[in-house]
């Protein structure tokens, strides 16, 4: 009785660009004039995809990967011989490991979202006090079962990363010569985050997942991208909600409406103080998948096709006046927000975020042919 | 865009149509012309009905509207934020638009004129979910909500004859509650408990991904008893229960919205009847699944209880289920479509894009027939449409 299937005929992705124009005549009798849609081809969306790919994704895992290594390493160090120097050798190590995820939290989608890496090498924002709790519950308890590697995989992701490793840092007792279970839970901390950065990097070029290839091969079969241009629009979300990300958690909850309402303790990476570093080297991530790093970016599709001129000079513009106002705030974050100089600098930060946001998401879209609605963007 | 309820068409808001839709398209399945007036009404039954959706405009203003199936708009009530679902009593003379979440306020109105007849703000502590029902006698309304502080899922309680002041609330046993509906017995509210934590100072960024724990809870709608709780196996804890939709005879129907990697396709609905044991999920193609895109935004049973229709606004694609069996049965294509409510035609459905316009989506067919509207076509429609009968 049911006539219709469930299965539908798609056109190859080849003849994408030819047919576009039968679209257009279609979507003119549904839609009143709008923009020229942008003459952008499946081989012009895929170049795009896999330059970022080798430019962007691969090379900035490695970073976070050999950081973390040279973590572990200091870990080590530390704890064969705690003191002053080897404790800020270790803390240096940690910056750069902290540094190298700011460079790749925006990227979340693929082999860092496999066994819940993301979670466990840096999950925040999470409820407050949870990092604090959960780490001094552990080290309360000081049970050796419970760092061994199998069941530690599987403990809570808030003793499992950087933002665990913080409060073992910079937190309370921090400088007093370490416990034997204290080093012992760092250890299984920094070894853990060495290898779940070494297996991203090895997921996305091979073995089983081989995600590069996954990303570069869209198709009927493929699970994660039917075409090229679905590819992009990944790499699109991730900047959209990067962007996101630094306005709604970074910014906005520790600025409050005034200075007397600012949450300084809400702010990411306090106990380090390098919440605002996290904001700049965000900010820059993002703005190499948009440039591209050597090789083209969603920067390149926008020249490519030529639906909104402006648009190119206004986005390089607006990243680079957003970094240097980021670059230009002296105080901590958690200082600056109650600062009479620094916080308008905050405020006109958050408000170039958002701008920034608005600029990709009402007019990127358009340019480079992406479909964003109102609803598959909103979540709910 | 001033007087912008016509004319400027979603051109200033998205101008693309999905892929999915654009594939559709070009391979003729979608590419029909425009159903004019009266072609909703013959499809959609006699007409008298209407439906309402949260909904913006090109200028970013966000009403709740009223429409036909044939596609008059009737009337828009203002809002003040974003709304998302409706309740509409049983008498069919008040109907409420909530917030979406972390909403502010919930809006009661009329819906056969949209006069509106009350506004009523979140209680101190608590925020909107963005749904609710109504109790069988239509003295009460319930909402889902939040309480932050005590980090856990609420049903607030509203007195219709106070000008729906908060009388009470009762715990909906979960984190993140969503969709709440009455059941057919008249005494029991199930309630989606999507399991995801959030903070109203956060925006909507999820706090607990790793330790989500999703259910469905039945609750005595006099006291909130928890009668029933139903969750999926420990290894299915990341599919968040979000939307309902429940048959006459009592069977509950379900979608999911999954929070793990978007190449893993998992099962994204099924249904429970009260009383068993455990969830029942739709197995289904890797194909079906993939058109979905770990996301369903809304669900709706059509007026026979034979057909269940899911909506998936990323995937550009409404996924219509035989109830009963779980089977697949069409997958018509509406980019950004994600409300979706049953008409009085068995197997009709009516759907809306957030890009704009209406649908009529016909299981039979397996098409998805635009609704020729400006008035329709020029309003981004939100998540959820609700039936009112005339």
């Amino acid at each position: 009785m049911m006539r219709c299937a469930t299965s539908k005929r798609r056109s190859s992705p080849v003849r994408f660009g030819r047919l576009l124009l039968a679209f257009c005549l279609v979507l003119a009798t549904l839609l009143p004039a709008g923009p020229a849609a942008a003459a952008l081809s499946a081989d012009d969306y895929q170049r795009v995809n896999e330059a970022l790919v080798a430019d962007h994704v691969v090379p900035r895992y490695r970073t976070l990967a050999a950081a973390a290594e040279r973590l572990d390493a200091a870990a080590a160090a530390y704890c064969a011989a705690p003191g002053e120097d080897r404790l800020g050798a270790l803390r240096a190590a940690f910056g750069e490991t902290l540094d190298g995820w700011m460079g790749v939290q925006h990227l979340q989608f693929g082999p860092v979202e496999l066994f819940l890496r993301n979670y466990r090498l840096h999950f925040w924002p999470q409820a407050r006090g949870k990092v604090g709790g959960a780490v001094a519950e552990l080290l309360a308890a000081a049970d050796p079962a419970a760092l061994e590697e199998a069941r530690f995989r599987n403990a809570s992701t808030a003793v499992q990363g950087l933002p665990a490793l913080e409060v073992l840092l910079y937190g309370p007792d921090a400088e007093a010569p370490p416990a034997d279970y204290r080093c012992r839970l760092l250890r299984r901390i920094t070894s853990g985050m060495a290898g779940m950065t070494r297996d991203i990097v090895a997921d996305w070029q091979g073995g089983n997942v081989a995600f590069a290839e996954t990303l570069a091969s869209p198709g009927e079969d493929n699970p994660y991208f039917e075409s090229a241009q679905e590819a992009t629009l990944a790499f699109f979300q991730r900047l959209y909600n990067g962007l996101e990300m630094i306005a709604d958690a970074r910014l906005r909850p520790v600025l409050g409406a005034s200075a007397e309402q600012s949450q300084p303790g809400l702010a990411e990476s306090r106990l380090s103080g390098r919440s605002l570093r996290n904001v700049v080297l965000n900010l820059e991530a993002l703005q190499a998948l948009y440039l591209g790093e050597g090789g083209p970016g969603l920067a390149a599709l926008v020249a490519g096709s030529g639906a909104d001129p402006e648009l190119d000079p206004l986005l390089r513009k607006a990243f680079r006046l957003t970094l240097e106002n980021a670059r230009g705030i002296e105080p901590p974050l958690t200082e600056a927000v109650a600062d009479p100089a620094a916080r308008p600098q905050l405020e006109q930060l958050l408000t170039q975020v958002r701008a920034i946001r608005q600029i990709v998401r009402d007019r990127l879209t358009k340019a480079i042919d992406l479909a964003i609605g109102f609803n598959s963007m909103d979540g709910d | 865009m001033g007087g912008a309820d016509r004319g400027s068409g979603t051109g200033a808001v998205v101008p693309a149509l999905g892929r999915r839709r654009l594939l559709a398209l070009l391979a003729g399945t979608a590419a029909l012309p425009l159903a004019g007036r009266g072609v909703g009404r013959a499809a959609a039954g006699d007409g008298r009905a209407l439906f309402l959706s949260a909904c913006a405009d090109a200028a970013g203003r966000f009403f709740a509207g009223g429409f036909d199936a044939d596609g008059a708009l009737a009337y828009r009530v203002p809002l003040a934020d974003r709304g998302h679902s409706l309740a509409v009593a049983p008498d069919g003379e008040v109907a409420v638009q909530f917030a979406r979440r972390p909403g502010r306020f919930l809006v009661a109105f009329d819906p056969a004129s949209g006069a509106r007849l009350h506004e009523v703000a979140n209680a101190e502590g608590r925020r909107f979910n963005g749904h609710g029902a109504f109790s069988a006698d239509g003295a009460l309304l319930y909402a889902s909500e939040n309480d932050f502080e005590g980090d856990r899922g609420i049903v607030g309680v509203y007195e219709r004859a106070a000008g729906f002041r908060r009388v009470g609330e009762f715990a909906s046993h979960g984190l993140g509650p969503h969709d709440l509906r009455l059941m057919p017995d008249g005494r029991t509210l199930v309630v989606a408990n999507g399991g995801i934590r959030t903070d109203p100072e956060l925006s909507r960024i999820k706090l607990n991904i790793p330790t989500m724990a999703p259910s469905l809870a039945y609750l005595d709608a006099r006291d909130g008893r928890l009668l029933d709780r139903l969750a999926l196996p420990e290894a299915q804890h990341l599919a968040s229960i979000r939307h309902l939709a429940v048959r006459a005879d009592g069977l509950v129907a379900f979608a999911i919205q999954y929070q793990g990697p978007k190449g893993e396709l998992v099962p994204l609905a099924g249904t429970h009847r009260p009383g068993e044991p455990a969830l029942r999920l739709f197995a289904a193609e890797p194909a079906v699944l993939r058109q979905l895109d770990n996301y369903i935004g809304s669900a709706a049973l059509d007026c026979s209880g034979r057909y269940l229709a899911t909506a998936s606004p990323r995937g550009g694609t409404i996924q219509v289920w035989e109830a009963e069996s779980g089977r697949p049965v069409c997958a018509p294509e509406i980019a950004d479509g994600c409300g979706v409510a049953a008409t009085e035609v068995p197997g009709v459905f009516l759907a809306s894009s957030g890009l704009g316009g209406t649908f009529v989506v016909e299981a039979g067919s397996g098409r998805a027939t635009p609704i020729a509207a400006p008035a329709l076509q020029a309003l981004r429609w939100d998540h959820h449409i609700v039936r009112r009968d005339a």
